[in-house]
Protein backbone atom coordinates (compact mmCIF):
# COMPACT_ATOMS: atom_id res chain seq x y z
CA UNK A 1 0.00 0.00 0.00
CA UNK A 2 2.64 2.37 1.22
CA UNK A 3 4.58 1.32 -2.07
CA UNK A 4 2.03 1.79 -4.40
CA UNK A 5 1.74 5.26 -2.58
CA UNK A 6 5.21 5.92 -2.84
CA UNK A 7 5.48 5.10 -6.89
CA UNK A 8 2.24 7.69 -7.61
CA UNK A 9 3.53 10.20 -5.82
CA UNK A 10 6.98 9.71 -7.37
CA UNK A 11 4.99 9.42 -10.74
CA UNK A 12 3.15 12.57 -10.26
CA UNK A 13 5.84 15.03 -9.30
CA UNK A 14 8.05 13.10 -12.04
CA UNK A 15 5.55 14.51 -15.11
CA UNK A 16 5.16 17.59 -12.94
CA UNK A 17 8.54 18.33 -12.74
CA UNK A 18 8.89 17.73 -16.46
CA UNK A 19 5.97 19.81 -16.93
CA UNK A 20 7.88 22.42 -15.11
CA UNK A 21 11.03 21.90 -16.77
CA UNK A 22 9.04 22.50 -20.36
CA UNK A 23 7.34 25.10 -19.03
CA UNK A 24 10.53 27.01 -17.58
CA UNK A 25 12.00 26.40 -21.41
CA UNK A 26 9.47 28.90 -22.40
CA UNK A 27 10.51 32.04 -19.88
CA UNK A 28 14.13 30.99 -20.57
CA UNK A 29 13.72 31.12 -24.18
CA UNK A 30 12.67 34.92 -23.63
CA UNK A 31 15.14 36.10 -21.51
CA UNK A 32 17.59 34.12 -23.96
CA UNK A 33 16.27 36.71 -26.01
CA UNK A 34 16.46 39.21 -23.91
CA UNK A 35 19.85 39.02 -23.37
CA UNK A 36 20.55 38.50 -26.84
CA UNK A 37 18.92 42.09 -27.67
CA UNK A 38 20.92 43.54 -25.34
CA UNK A 39 24.22 41.59 -26.21
CA UNK A 40 23.53 43.02 -29.95
CA UNK A 41 22.78 46.70 -28.51
CA UNK A 42 25.92 46.46 -27.01
CA UNK A 43 27.73 45.81 -30.38
CA UNK A 44 26.18 48.28 -32.17
CA UNK A 45 27.39 51.24 -29.88
CA UNK A 46 31.01 49.34 -29.42
CA UNK A 47 30.74 49.86 -33.39
CA UNK A 48 29.17 53.23 -33.93
CA UNK A 49 30.73 55.20 -31.20
CA UNK A 50 34.21 53.75 -31.01
CA UNK A 51 35.00 51.63 -34.24
CA UNK A 52 35.92 48.89 -31.53
CA UNK A 53 37.52 45.74 -33.72
CA UNK A 54 34.88 42.66 -33.66
CA UNK A 55 37.47 40.52 -31.96
CA UNK A 56 37.96 42.79 -28.98
CA UNK A 57 33.98 43.53 -29.02
CA UNK A 58 33.15 39.43 -28.74
CA UNK A 59 35.71 39.10 -25.92
CA UNK A 60 33.64 41.61 -23.77
CA UNK A 61 30.77 40.11 -24.89
CA UNK A 62 31.22 36.91 -23.99
CA UNK A 63 33.06 38.11 -20.21
CA UNK A 64 29.55 40.22 -20.02
CA UNK A 65 26.80 39.03 -17.21
CA UNK A 66 24.10 37.76 -20.04
CA UNK A 67 24.41 33.88 -19.06
CA UNK A 68 25.29 31.12 -21.37
CA UNK A 69 23.67 33.53 -24.43
CA UNK A 70 26.93 35.46 -23.99
CA UNK A 71 29.12 32.25 -23.99
CA UNK A 72 27.83 32.04 -27.66
CA UNK A 73 30.17 34.91 -28.53
CA UNK A 74 33.21 33.38 -27.12
CA UNK A 75 35.42 32.61 -30.31
CA UNK A 76 37.58 30.39 -29.56
CA UNK A 77 39.30 28.98 -32.72
CA UNK A 78 41.72 32.04 -33.47
CA UNK A 79 43.10 30.87 -37.20
CA UNK A 80 39.56 31.62 -37.99
CA UNK A 81 38.71 34.75 -39.81
CA UNK A 82 36.39 35.97 -36.56
CA UNK A 83 33.46 35.66 -38.76
CA UNK A 84 33.86 31.90 -39.40
CA UNK A 85 34.76 31.38 -35.88
CA UNK A 86 32.01 32.88 -34.53
CA UNK A 87 29.91 30.46 -36.78
CA UNK A 88 31.79 27.81 -35.35
CA UNK A 89 31.14 29.12 -31.70
CA UNK A 90 26.87 29.68 -32.45
CA UNK A 91 26.66 26.30 -34.09
CA UNK A 92 29.05 24.78 -31.05
CA UNK A 93 27.03 26.99 -27.69
CA UNK A 94 23.54 26.80 -29.65
CA UNK A 95 22.37 23.88 -27.23
CA UNK A 96 23.60 25.63 -23.77
CA UNK A 97 20.62 28.00 -24.76
CA UNK A 98 17.17 28.31 -24.68
CA UNK A 99 16.67 29.51 -28.18
CA UNK A 100 15.36 28.05 -31.09
CA UNK A 101 16.07 26.89 -34.72
CA UNK A 102 14.95 30.10 -35.77
CA UNK A 103 16.55 32.11 -33.83
CA UNK A 104 20.04 30.01 -34.92
CA UNK A 105 19.50 30.95 -38.55
CA UNK A 106 19.02 34.69 -37.51
CA UNK A 107 22.45 34.81 -35.41
CA UNK A 108 24.50 32.44 -38.27
CA UNK A 109 22.89 34.80 -41.52
CA UNK A 110 24.23 37.80 -39.01
CA UNK A 111 27.52 36.29 -38.37
CA UNK A 112 27.54 35.60 -42.31
CA UNK A 113 28.32 39.08 -42.81
CA UNK A 114 28.93 41.33 -39.77
CA UNK A 115 32.48 43.04 -39.82
CA UNK A 116 32.30 42.91 -43.45
CA UNK A 117 30.74 45.98 -44.44
CA UNK A 118 31.28 49.85 -43.72
CA UNK A 119 29.72 51.54 -40.47
CA UNK A 120 26.36 52.33 -42.20
CA UNK A 121 25.82 48.84 -44.14
CA UNK A 122 26.80 47.75 -40.00
CA UNK A 123 24.48 49.83 -38.32
CA UNK A 124 21.84 48.67 -41.07
CA UNK A 125 22.59 45.19 -40.13
CA UNK A 126 22.57 45.10 -36.35
CA UNK A 127 19.17 47.08 -36.72
CA UNK A 128 17.97 44.35 -39.25
CA UNK A 129 18.81 41.68 -37.22
CA UNK A 130 17.78 43.19 -34.19
CA UNK A 131 14.31 43.95 -35.09
CA UNK A 132 13.91 40.36 -36.20
CA UNK A 133 14.55 39.04 -32.67
CA UNK A 134 12.37 41.13 -31.15
CA UNK A 135 9.75 39.68 -33.34
CA UNK A 136 10.67 36.39 -32.14
CA UNK A 137 10.73 37.83 -28.42
CA UNK A 138 7.11 39.37 -29.01
CA UNK A 139 5.97 35.77 -30.37
CA UNK A 140 7.93 33.73 -27.43
CA UNK A 141 6.65 36.24 -24.94
CA UNK A 142 2.99 35.30 -26.09
CA UNK A 143 3.94 31.49 -26.09
CA UNK A 144 5.03 31.29 -23.03
CA UNK A 145 2.05 33.41 -21.47
CA UNK A 146 -0.08 30.94 -23.20
CA UNK A 147 1.85 27.73 -22.62
CA UNK A 148 3.68 27.87 -19.14
CA UNK A 149 0.68 27.43 -17.17
CA UNK A 150 -0.61 24.99 -19.34
CA UNK A 151 2.23 22.79 -19.40
CA UNK A 152 2.70 23.23 -15.69
CA UNK A 153 -0.75 22.17 -15.07
CA UNK A 154 -0.53 19.10 -17.46
CA UNK A 155 2.38 17.91 -15.83
CA UNK A 156 0.70 17.21 -13.08
CA UNK A 157 -2.52 16.08 -14.83
CA UNK A 158 -0.48 14.02 -16.67
CA UNK A 159 1.07 12.52 -13.53
CA UNK A 160 -2.41 11.99 -11.61
CA UNK A 161 -3.83 10.35 -14.80
CA UNK A 162 -1.11 7.37 -14.43
CA UNK A 163 -1.55 7.40 -10.95
CA UNK A 164 -5.67 6.71 -11.57
CA UNK A 165 -5.03 4.46 -14.96
CA UNK A 166 -2.40 1.99 -13.01
CA UNK A 167 -2.32 2.16 -9.65
CA UNK B 1 57.74 39.89 -41.71
CA UNK B 2 56.13 38.35 -38.60
CA UNK B 3 53.15 40.52 -38.29
CA UNK B 4 52.71 39.94 -41.84
CA UNK B 5 51.89 36.09 -41.68
CA UNK B 6 49.76 36.98 -38.89
CA UNK B 7 47.17 38.39 -41.47
CA UNK B 8 47.59 35.69 -44.21
CA UNK B 9 45.60 32.36 -44.83
CA UNK B 10 47.24 28.92 -43.10
CA UNK B 11 47.64 28.26 -47.28
CA UNK B 12 49.62 31.55 -47.45
CA UNK B 13 51.81 31.45 -44.83
CA UNK B 14 52.73 27.58 -45.99
CA UNK B 15 53.80 29.12 -49.38
CA UNK B 16 55.45 31.87 -48.12
CA UNK B 17 57.67 29.81 -45.42
CA UNK B 18 61.18 30.89 -45.15
CA UNK B 19 60.19 33.90 -47.46
CA UNK B 20 61.51 35.99 -44.81
CA UNK B 21 65.04 35.46 -44.98
CA UNK B 22 64.52 37.00 -48.71
CA UNK B 23 64.33 40.87 -49.77
CA UNK B 24 60.60 40.35 -50.43
CA UNK B 25 59.12 43.68 -51.17
CA UNK B 26 55.43 43.25 -52.07
CA UNK B 27 53.15 40.26 -52.30
CA UNK B 28 50.46 40.88 -54.66
CA UNK B 29 47.40 38.89 -54.80
CA UNK B 30 44.37 39.30 -57.09
CA UNK B 31 41.01 37.41 -57.05
CA UNK B 32 41.07 34.09 -59.40
CA UNK B 33 44.52 35.05 -60.97
CA UNK B 34 48.56 34.20 -59.89
CA UNK B 35 49.53 35.37 -56.82
CA UNK B 36 53.14 37.03 -57.50
CA UNK B 37 56.18 37.85 -55.22
CA UNK B 38 58.26 40.72 -55.94
CA UNK B 39 61.98 40.42 -55.18
CA UNK B 40 63.49 44.28 -56.43
CA UNK B 41 63.13 44.26 -60.05
CA UNK B 42 62.08 41.00 -59.93
CA UNK B 43 58.76 39.11 -60.26
CA UNK B 44 57.83 35.50 -59.22
CA UNK B 45 54.83 33.09 -59.11
CA UNK B 46 53.62 30.44 -57.41
CA UNK B 47 52.64 27.23 -58.79
CA UNK B 48 49.86 24.59 -58.24
CA UNK B 49 52.68 22.94 -56.47
CA UNK B 50 53.46 25.19 -53.94
CA UNK B 51 56.97 26.08 -55.79
CA UNK B 52 57.87 29.65 -56.87
CA UNK B 53 58.79 30.38 -60.63
CA UNK B 54 59.27 32.66 -62.82
CA UNK B 55 56.58 31.39 -65.60
CA UNK B 56 53.43 33.35 -64.93
CA UNK B 57 51.15 30.87 -66.92
CA UNK B 58 51.78 28.31 -64.49
CA UNK B 59 51.14 31.00 -61.36
CA UNK B 60 48.19 30.11 -59.07
CA UNK B 61 46.33 32.49 -57.03
CA UNK B 62 43.76 32.64 -54.42
CA UNK B 63 40.32 31.17 -55.21
CA UNK B 64 37.25 33.98 -54.05
CA UNK B 65 36.61 31.72 -50.66
CA UNK B 66 40.11 32.25 -49.35
CA UNK B 67 40.93 35.25 -51.07
CA UNK B 68 37.73 36.39 -48.52
CA UNK B 69 39.10 34.49 -45.46
CA UNK B 70 42.16 36.52 -46.43
CA UNK B 71 40.75 39.83 -46.56
CA UNK B 72 38.61 39.12 -43.22
CA UNK B 73 41.84 38.09 -41.46
CA UNK B 74 43.55 41.62 -42.72
CA UNK B 75 40.54 43.84 -41.54
CA UNK B 76 40.29 41.34 -38.41
CA UNK B 77 36.46 41.14 -39.94
CA UNK B 78 36.16 44.74 -38.63
CA UNK B 79 36.31 47.26 -41.89
CA UNK B 80 33.93 49.95 -40.36
CA UNK B 81 36.87 50.38 -37.66
CA UNK B 82 39.26 50.83 -40.75
CA UNK B 83 36.70 53.01 -43.09
CA UNK B 84 38.74 56.18 -42.87
CA UNK B 85 41.91 54.31 -43.82
CA UNK B 86 40.11 51.92 -46.69
CA UNK B 87 38.71 55.74 -48.42
CA UNK B 88 42.42 56.06 -49.05
CA UNK B 89 42.64 52.52 -50.59
CA UNK B 90 45.36 51.46 -48.30
CA UNK B 91 45.96 50.53 -44.17
CA UNK B 92 49.25 50.23 -42.21
CA UNK B 93 49.48 46.82 -40.36
CA UNK B 94 51.73 46.14 -37.01
CA UNK B 95 55.28 46.44 -37.97
CA UNK B 96 54.33 49.33 -40.65
CA UNK B 97 53.46 47.24 -43.41
CA UNK B 98 51.28 48.71 -45.78
CA UNK B 99 48.36 47.19 -47.43
CA UNK B 100 46.50 48.09 -51.04
CA UNK B 101 43.92 47.60 -51.44
CA UNK B 102 41.35 48.08 -55.05
CA UNK B 103 38.14 46.72 -55.60
CA UNK B 104 34.53 48.69 -56.51
CA UNK B 105 34.73 52.68 -55.26
CA UNK B 106 31.51 53.44 -53.69
CA UNK B 107 30.95 57.04 -54.19
CA UNK B 108 29.05 59.96 -52.01
CA UNK B 109 28.35 63.37 -53.09
CA UNK B 110 31.42 62.61 -55.83
CA UNK B 111 33.75 61.23 -53.00
CA UNK B 112 34.55 57.70 -52.14
CA UNK B 113 32.83 56.86 -49.27
CA UNK B 114 34.33 53.39 -49.68
CA UNK B 115 35.60 50.43 -51.31
CA UNK B 116 33.71 47.59 -51.31
CA UNK B 117 33.67 43.92 -53.42
CA UNK B 118 37.74 44.02 -52.93
CA UNK B 119 39.60 41.91 -55.81
CA UNK B 120 42.98 42.93 -55.48
CA UNK B 121 45.19 43.01 -52.75
CA UNK B 122 48.80 44.48 -52.63
CA UNK B 123 51.01 43.57 -49.34
CA UNK B 124 54.14 46.01 -48.99
CA UNK B 125 56.51 45.21 -46.73
CA UNK B 126 58.53 47.65 -44.70
CA UNK B 127 62.15 47.56 -44.59
CA UNK B 128 63.69 49.62 -42.42
CA UNK B 129 67.25 50.85 -43.67
CA UNK B 130 69.15 52.46 -41.25
CA UNK B 131 72.71 54.52 -41.33
CA UNK B 132 71.74 54.64 -45.39
CA UNK B 133 71.15 58.95 -44.98
CA UNK B 134 74.74 58.88 -42.48
CA UNK B 135 77.71 59.50 -45.41
CA UNK B 136 75.38 62.50 -46.85
CA UNK B 137 73.47 64.00 -43.52
CA UNK B 138 76.46 66.17 -42.30
CA UNK B 139 76.72 68.40 -45.73
CA UNK B 140 72.36 69.04 -44.62
CA UNK B 141 73.87 71.27 -41.66
CA UNK B 142 75.04 74.61 -41.58
CA UNK B 143 78.24 75.80 -39.75
CA UNK B 144 76.14 75.79 -36.85
CA UNK B 145 75.55 72.19 -36.88
CA UNK B 146 71.80 73.24 -37.66
CA UNK B 147 69.79 71.34 -40.63
CA UNK B 148 69.07 73.38 -43.65
CA UNK B 149 65.88 73.43 -45.82
CA UNK B 150 66.77 70.20 -48.05
CA UNK B 151 64.63 68.66 -51.32
CA UNK B 152 65.00 64.93 -52.13
CA UNK B 153 64.62 64.42 -55.42
CA UNK B 154 63.90 61.21 -57.15
CA UNK B 155 62.04 58.88 -59.35
CA UNK B 156 59.58 56.88 -57.59
CA UNK B 157 60.78 53.50 -55.94
CA UNK B 158 64.24 54.87 -55.59
CA UNK B 159 64.35 55.27 -51.63
CA UNK B 160 63.36 58.91 -50.54
CA UNK B 161 60.91 57.71 -47.78
CA UNK B 162 63.64 55.68 -46.46
CA UNK B 163 65.94 58.65 -46.66
CA UNK B 164 64.01 60.81 -44.81
CA UNK B 165 63.01 58.21 -42.37
CA UNK B 166 66.74 57.97 -41.75
CA UNK B 167 67.48 61.83 -41.75
CA UNK B 168 64.94 62.02 -38.79
CA UNK B 169 66.27 59.24 -36.82
CA UNK B 170 69.72 60.52 -37.16
CA UNK B 171 68.54 64.29 -36.09
CA UNK B 172 66.20 63.25 -33.39
CA UNK B 173 68.61 60.86 -32.17
CA UNK B 174 71.87 63.03 -32.83
CA UNK B 175 75.15 61.23 -33.69
CA UNK B 176 78.80 62.43 -31.86
CA UNK B 177 80.53 60.77 -35.07
CA UNK B 178 78.92 62.72 -37.07
CA UNK B 179 79.01 65.15 -35.62
CA UNK B 180 75.18 66.37 -35.42
CA UNK B 181 73.20 67.08 -31.95
CA UNK B 182 70.03 65.52 -31.19
CA UNK B 183 67.20 67.97 -31.89
CA UNK B 184 63.33 67.80 -31.81
CA UNK B 185 62.22 67.17 -35.10
CA UNK B 186 58.47 66.83 -36.13
CA UNK B 187 57.53 64.31 -38.86
CA UNK B 188 53.75 65.04 -40.98
CA UNK B 189 52.97 61.65 -41.80
CA UNK B 190 50.28 62.41 -45.01
CA UNK B 191 50.50 58.85 -46.15
CA UNK B 192 52.27 56.54 -42.82
CA UNK B 193 55.31 55.94 -44.96
CA UNK B 194 57.67 57.54 -43.07
CA UNK B 195 57.34 56.20 -39.34
CA UNK B 196 54.59 53.69 -40.29
CA UNK B 197 52.82 54.50 -38.09
CA UNK B 198 49.98 51.73 -36.41
CA UNK B 199 47.17 53.31 -33.85
CA UNK B 200 49.35 56.34 -33.93
CA UNK B 201 52.08 54.69 -32.67
CA UNK B 202 55.53 54.87 -34.96
CA UNK B 203 56.31 51.45 -36.02
CA UNK B 204 60.07 52.29 -37.49
CA UNK B 205 62.72 53.83 -35.86
CA UNK B 206 62.34 57.72 -36.69
CA UNK B 207 64.76 58.72 -33.52
CA UNK B 208 63.71 59.76 -29.81
CA UNK B 209 63.33 63.02 -30.46
CA UNK B 210 60.70 62.67 -33.24
CA UNK B 211 56.91 63.64 -32.84
CA UNK B 212 54.99 62.06 -35.88
CA UNK B 213 51.68 63.53 -36.44
CA UNK B 214 50.59 60.62 -38.27
CA UNK B 215 47.94 61.09 -41.66
CA UNK B 216 47.15 64.11 -41.50
CA UNK B 217 47.64 66.63 -44.95
CA UNK B 218 51.18 68.07 -45.31
CA UNK B 219 49.57 71.44 -45.37
CA UNK B 220 47.88 71.28 -41.98
CA UNK B 221 50.07 68.93 -40.25
CA UNK B 222 53.23 71.03 -41.00
CA UNK B 223 51.39 74.18 -38.93
CA UNK B 224 49.70 72.41 -36.10
CA UNK B 225 53.46 70.96 -35.59
CA UNK B 226 54.95 74.24 -35.29
CA UNK B 227 52.19 75.36 -32.80
CA UNK B 228 52.17 72.22 -30.78
CA UNK B 229 55.55 70.76 -30.58
CA UNK B 230 58.12 73.82 -31.50
CA UNK B 231 60.40 71.24 -33.61
CA UNK B 232 63.76 72.43 -34.83
CA UNK B 233 63.51 70.15 -38.10
CA UNK B 234 60.68 69.10 -39.88
CA UNK B 235 60.17 66.19 -42.33
CA UNK B 236 57.53 65.33 -44.89
CA UNK B 237 57.12 63.42 -47.68
CA UNK B 238 55.82 64.25 -51.53
CA UNK B 239 55.56 68.03 -51.40
CA UNK B 240 53.38 69.29 -54.71
CA UNK B 241 50.25 70.83 -53.93
CA UNK B 242 49.18 74.24 -53.86
CA UNK B 243 48.48 74.30 -49.99
CA UNK B 244 52.00 73.30 -49.21
CA UNK B 245 53.78 76.27 -50.76
CA UNK B 246 52.47 78.11 -47.95
CA UNK B 247 52.90 76.21 -45.23
CA UNK B 248 56.31 75.85 -46.47
CA UNK B 249 56.81 79.37 -46.04
CA UNK B 250 55.25 79.54 -42.49
CA UNK B 251 57.57 76.80 -41.73
CA UNK B 252 60.42 78.90 -42.97
CA UNK B 253 60.04 82.35 -41.87
CA UNK B 254 59.51 80.49 -38.30
CA UNK B 255 63.03 79.67 -38.55
CA UNK B 256 62.36 75.87 -38.69
CA UNK B 257 64.10 73.85 -41.45
CA UNK B 258 62.60 71.12 -43.27
CA UNK B 259 63.84 68.37 -45.18
CA UNK B 260 61.18 66.70 -47.69
CA UNK B 261 61.07 65.08 -51.03
CA UNK B 262 59.68 65.46 -54.70
CA UNK B 263 59.39 63.10 -57.05
CA UNK B 264 61.75 64.36 -60.05
CA UNK B 265 64.76 62.85 -61.28
CA UNK B 266 67.25 65.67 -60.99
CA UNK B 267 66.80 69.37 -61.29
CA UNK B 268 66.48 69.70 -64.62
CA UNK B 269 63.71 67.38 -64.37
CA UNK B 270 62.27 69.42 -61.08
CA UNK B 271 62.04 72.80 -63.23
CA UNK B 272 60.44 70.95 -65.90
CA UNK B 273 57.17 70.43 -63.43
CA UNK B 274 54.87 73.50 -63.74
CA UNK B 275 53.74 72.29 -60.33
CA UNK B 276 57.18 72.75 -58.30
CA UNK B 277 57.52 76.18 -59.66
CA UNK B 278 56.16 77.72 -57.13
CA UNK B 279 58.26 75.98 -54.69
CA UNK B 280 61.75 76.70 -56.06
CA UNK B 281 60.81 80.44 -56.53
CA UNK B 282 60.56 80.12 -52.75
CA UNK B 283 64.58 79.71 -52.81
CA UNK B 284 64.22 78.13 -49.62
CA UNK B 285 66.07 74.99 -50.38
CA UNK B 286 69.63 75.16 -49.29
CA UNK B 287 69.95 71.53 -50.43
CA UNK B 288 69.15 68.81 -52.79
CA UNK B 289 69.80 65.12 -52.72
CA UNK B 290 69.35 63.42 -55.92
CA UNK B 291 68.68 59.77 -55.62
CA UNK B 292 68.74 56.92 -58.24
CA UNK B 293 68.05 53.42 -58.40
CA UNK B 294 71.57 52.74 -60.22
CA UNK B 295 72.97 50.88 -57.64
CA UNK B 296 69.55 49.89 -55.83
CA UNK B 297 67.07 52.00 -54.31
CA UNK B 298 68.80 54.87 -52.53
CA UNK B 299 71.79 55.33 -54.81
CA UNK B 300 72.97 58.88 -53.96
CA UNK B 301 73.74 60.69 -57.03
CA UNK B 302 74.74 63.89 -55.60
CA UNK B 303 74.23 66.80 -52.94
CA UNK B 304 73.61 70.09 -54.50
CA UNK B 305 73.49 73.82 -52.93
CA UNK B 306 71.02 76.18 -53.65
CA UNK B 307 72.39 77.10 -56.48
CA UNK B 308 72.65 73.75 -58.03
CA UNK B 309 76.63 73.51 -57.29
CA UNK B 310 77.94 69.83 -56.35
CA UNK B 311 78.54 69.30 -53.17
CA UNK B 312 79.47 65.48 -53.24
CA UNK B 313 77.97 63.51 -55.93
CA UNK B 314 79.68 59.97 -57.79
CA UNK B 315 80.91 61.74 -60.24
Amino acid sequence: MYLKLLGACLTVAGTGALGFYLGNRYLQRVRDLERLINLLNFLKSEIRYKATPLPEIFAKMANSEEGTVARLFEIKDKTLPVNQGLKKALVEGFFQTALLKREQEILLAFAEKIGMSDLREQENLLNYTCEQLKLVLAESRQEAEKNVKLVNYLGVLVGAFLVLLFF
Amino acid sequence: MREVFEILTPTLRKVLEGVDDLPLEEIRIRKNRPLSLIFGEEEVFINARGEYTFDQDNGVGLAEEEFLALFQLITASSYYALEEELKQGYITIKGGHRIGFTGQAVLENGKIRHIKNVSSINIRIAREIKGVAENFAPYLVNNNGEPVNTLILSPPRSGKTTMLRDLARIFANGSALLGIPGIPVGIVDERSEIAASYKGEPQLDVGIRADVLDGCPKAQGMIILLRSMAPKLIVTDEIGREEDVGALVEVANAGVAIFTSAHARDMDDLKRRLRFLPFLKLGIFERYVILSRREGPGTVEAVLDAQGKVIIGRD
